[in-house]
């Protein structure tokens, strides 16, 4: 009897697992359960060009259903509700029961929720899923006002295209500082101005206390007694990862579920992979749970190569990016823990920068705003294990073929 | 009109686009994966390990409560007319409690059915019309399977399919493609009827009224042979598997054809008569695609149902004409039989032997008292050979009075709705034969389907006498 590998969620984990089985040799079945209706898609466009109408639900598609016919995967929507190691099955919710021989953990994250009065009115929303959007669509329009929990990328992101939608946008951030959990100040500093110029209003240090509405949400209502019109909420105040299937069946789960070099999970035949995970990274020398696709897609290239019986090593530099209004953010590294920083360009009045991050003498993480050269170098740099110092990249008279010289 | 091109800018990009929405294949796919390792899991294992052949007994040797008439070899072994009678005679409306398809009353008596059909408050369609259950896993919903008003809904939109003008334009359709098949018969050695007749013309006209490639005719027909064969829902030879298979091909090739018809309706050309073409048009079912569960229901209704009934009497109606010569004389003696001879043909094969309902409430019927919930089913095939309604109901008769007045079409709200096509394609069929063949001898077989359902045939052999020159 042919072999099966169940994969749980729809993701972009999901559909890289698909082609790297493949690309591995696994020639037996494969069926994905999602909960959502749709193939798996690209969930980054979801807070800007699918929110802004540039992208149809059909475009953010991550392969077409050609693809997943071509390699004979079968689609089932619906919720697993218990993984069952020693029996090797899952549990559906409708109380099917299905035997796998291979299993592939892609639960991914959730959204915080946010518990205050008022916080079921119509009009509050979240951003993580298309429908997430679908409901945002229908609750904005030019002129109308937007109120945005949480000044990280996902707020920020959001901020910026119902900014371009002609909307009043607020942006409430209960930190100092808007990306305070990922940036140092110099870059929230950034991109408060680029969202001041804009005419975005970004208030800091402001916590939401409820709000008001008839049905349909019309005011947030702050601690300190300020009140914003609303006529669309956006919450942006974080993931958690979906990793209670795992701990109710016994599998190892600290900060997202563990995951050794190679993606197994404690459990035998099951591998984990994506924002789910939790792995140890040997360039940080510490565990880490990222929430990145470049993340899913690496592990799943190895959880696949595991799930064949082959062995690869998960080893891959983080990255990460983000698109507000023009400006391409990109991120190479971790700045966490960082001792000084370097600027490269004019941060104060234009709109193309780098941060190189430091610690001591070597460099860690560099975030790149519309330059996409210097980003290029740092992966190679970072991936490589390299350094450079910190004054020729502070020197904007060195091109960055030279730099790429320069370092070692 | 719209030009090829500027359909080919709707079509291309429709055809290579990656749908958000899960396709139906794929979601087909996903169920046949799960009945896959469901299977694995040996207490639910449903696989049918009982349906093996063996010799139908005397039905003179059983007792009354061991009678089993949902047995798939009773008809394949030609046994099944001595159990009707014996039921109708002795125990109209039978109860058999240990059926492998679990307990059923068997109404036999052709008042009694009717009694049943007219009765669609008492007694419901849903979830099935078969004795057994869907195939595992695959959950189907079809308008023959439906009550009120859900049913009348998507009967109406499919029914226009079969409406006087549609059938009016078929009939030089359905002449063509039966002389182009009869004249390409051998006639100087014996051949399988039912592969190069029967299933070739019914398996054209059903491409033709679905809007389906006729060069891919043959795959509607492996279809229809496959999902009619389901063993848990007919006792049939289908595997699990083959099911799925033929499901998965079905949805794709359909939802393409529905994608490919939607992006010419929305470039504002007109669609045809077919019936997807139809299904797009009407209100309540131009979103079907959206819900696949009653598209796959619906076509299968349409496949199965346009296929196996018309196939399985144009080889019954061969079959009889040898078992009564003297018919075939009186035919050549007198074509204008052809319409009588056609009701005929109906009634002495009903090719789908029964319908099921399931009781809505109590009821006492023919003596018996049926419970709500219990499962009957309507033996079409054991009514229209009633004697009490039918004189000399074994014999085939083609200038019986009132001939039209069987129920192989079923009675009440779900009677078929390709009668009038089915009879027209008999009818053009005989004219045809009569114009060319002086006989047709029926020289092996033929070899019955397994399945309590289909009363079907899967070959026959004949040889063909052309007409002497006149």
């Amino acid at each position: 009897m042919s072999k099966t590998c169940i994969i749980i969620g729809a993701s972009h984990a999901a559909a890289q697992l698909i082609a790297s089985l493949r690309q591995e040799g696994w020639e037996d079945d494969i069926l994905t359960i999602g909960d959502e209706p749709h193939l798996p898609y690209h969930r980054p466009p979801l807070s800007k060009a699918y929110l802004a109408g540039d992208k149809s639900a059909e475009e953010l598609a991550i392969r077409p259903a050609s693809f997943y016919e071509k390699q004979s995967v079968g689609f089932y929507q619906g919720r697993v509700t218990r993984i069952n190691p020693d029996g090797k099955s899952v549990s559906l919710e409708d109380g099917q029961e299905l035997a796998y021989d291979k299993l592939a953990i892609c639960t991914g994250a959730r959204v915080r929720k946010i518990q205050l009065p008022g916080s079921d009115l119509s009009g509050i929303h979240y951003l993580r899923d298309m429908s997430d959007v679908q409901g945002i669509k229908r609750d904005m329009g030019a002129g109308k006002s937007a109120v945005i929990i949480g000044g990280g990328y996902i707020g920020l992101e959001t901020a910026a295209s119902l900014r371009e939608q002609g909307m009043n946008v607020v942006v409430l951030e209960m930190a100092e500082r808007i990306l305070q959990r990922v940036t140092p100040p110099e870059l929230s500093e950034f991109y408060t101005r680029v969202h001041t110029e804009h005419g975005v209003s970004i208030q800091t240090s402001v916590s939401v206390s409820r709000f008001k509405g008839n049905g349909h949400v019309e005011k947030v209502i702050c601690d300190d007694g300020q009140t914003f019109d609303a006529d669309l909420v956006v919450v942006g105040i974080g993931v958690l990862p979906n990793v209670e299937l795992a701990q109710e069946a016994g599998i190892e789960v600290d900060n997202g579920i563990v995951i050794d070099e190679s993606c197994n999970t404690s459990a035998p035949d099951i591998v984990a992979v994506g924002d789910c995970t939790n792995h140890f990274d040997k360039t940080y020398d510490c565990r880490l749970r990222l929430e990145s696709v470049p993340n899913a897609n690496e592990q799943a290239k190895v959880a696949a190569a595991t799930l064949c019986g082959k062995k690869k090593i998960y080893h891959s530099l983080p990255w990460f990016w983000s698109d507000q209004y023009d400006l391409k953010l990109q991120i190479a590294g971790l700045s966490t823990n960082f001792t000084h920083i370097v600027i490269r360009g004019d941060k104060d009045t234009g709109h193309s920068f780098a941060a190189f991050y430091f610690k001591d003498d070597n460099l860690i993480a560099a975030d790149c705003v519309n330059r996409p050269q210097e980003f290029m170098l740092m992966k190679k740099i970072l991936g490589a294990g390299q350094s450079i110092k910190a004054e020729y990249l502070a020197d904007e008279g060195k091109s960055v073929k030279e730099l790429m010289q320069l370092a070692g | 009109m719209i030009t090829e091109q500027q359909l080919n800018k709707i079509l291309i990009p429709a055809a290579n686009k990656t749908s958000a929405i899960i396709p139906m294949h794929l979601q087909i796919k996903g169920l046949h994966l799960i009945q896959k390792v469901k299977r694995k899991i040996p207490s639910l294992d449903t696989s049918m390990d009982q349906l093996v052949e063996q010799e139908i007994p005397d039905v003179d040797t059983l007792a009354l409560e061991d009678i089993d008439v949902s047995n798939p070899f009773l008809w394949k072994q030609d046994k099944w007319g001595s159990y009707f009678k014996r039921l109708r005679e002795e125990d109209p409306v039978h109860y058999q409690a240990n059926s492998i398809f679990g307990p059923f009353w068997s109404i036999t008596k052709f008042d009694d059915i009717v009694f049943v059909d007219k009765h669609h408050d008492l007694f419901s369609a849903e979830p099935a019309i078969i004795i057994g259950d869907l195939p595992s896993g695959l959950p189907a919903e079809m308008f023959i399977a439906m009550d009120p008003p859900k049913h009348d809904e998507q009967r109406n939109a499919a029914q226009q399919v079969v409406a006087p003008k549609n059938l009016k334009e078929m009939e030089s359709v359905i002449r063509g493609h039966v002389c182009d098949i009869l004249d390409n018969l051998p006639t100087d050695r014996p051949f399988d009827l039912v592969s190069n007749v029967s299933k070739e013309l019914t398996g054209r006209m059903l491409a033709t009224i679905l809007g389906f490639p006729l060069e891919r005719r043959h795959e509607l027909i492996e279809w229809s042979d496959v999902i009619g064969a389901c063993p848990e829902a007919t006792g049939g030879t289908a595997t699990n598997d083959d099911t799925f298979e033929a499901a998965f091909e079905v949805a794709k090739a359909f939802s393409g054809l529905w994608n490919e018809k939607a992006a010419r309706k929305a470039a504002g050309e007109e669609l045809g008569f077919d019936l997807i073409s139809l299904l797009l048009s009407n209100p309540d079912t131009e979103d079907m695609i959206r819900r696949p569960v009653e598209f796959i229901g619906n076509l299968a209704l349409l496949i199965v149902g346009g296929n196996d009934t018309t196939r399985n009497s144009i080889t019954g109606g061969v079959l009889a004409l040898n078992q009564f010569p003297e018919e075939f004389k009186k035919l050549k003696g007198n074509p204008k039989l052809i319409p009588n001879m056609v009701s005929e043909i109906i009634r002495w094969q009903t090719p789908l032997a029964y319908m099921r309902r399931i009781a809505k409430q109590d009821v006492e019927l023919n003596g018996k008292s049926i419970k709500k919930g219990d499962k009957l089913v309507m033996w079409y095939a054991s009514g229209n050979r009633d004697a009490d309604k039918i004189e000399n109901a074994d014999q085939f008769i083609i200038d019986r009075k009132n001939a039209r007045n069987h129920i192989a079409f079923g009675f009440g709200i779900h009677r078929c709705m390709g009668n009038r096509l089915a009879e027209m394609q008999l009818r053009i069929l005989w004219e045809e034969i009569l114009n060319r063949f002086d006989e047709i001898k029926v020289v092996d077989g033929p070899e019955r389907v397994q399945s309590n359902f289909v009363r079907g045939y899967s070959s026959m052999m004949v040889q063909l006498v052309p007409k002497a020159a006149s």
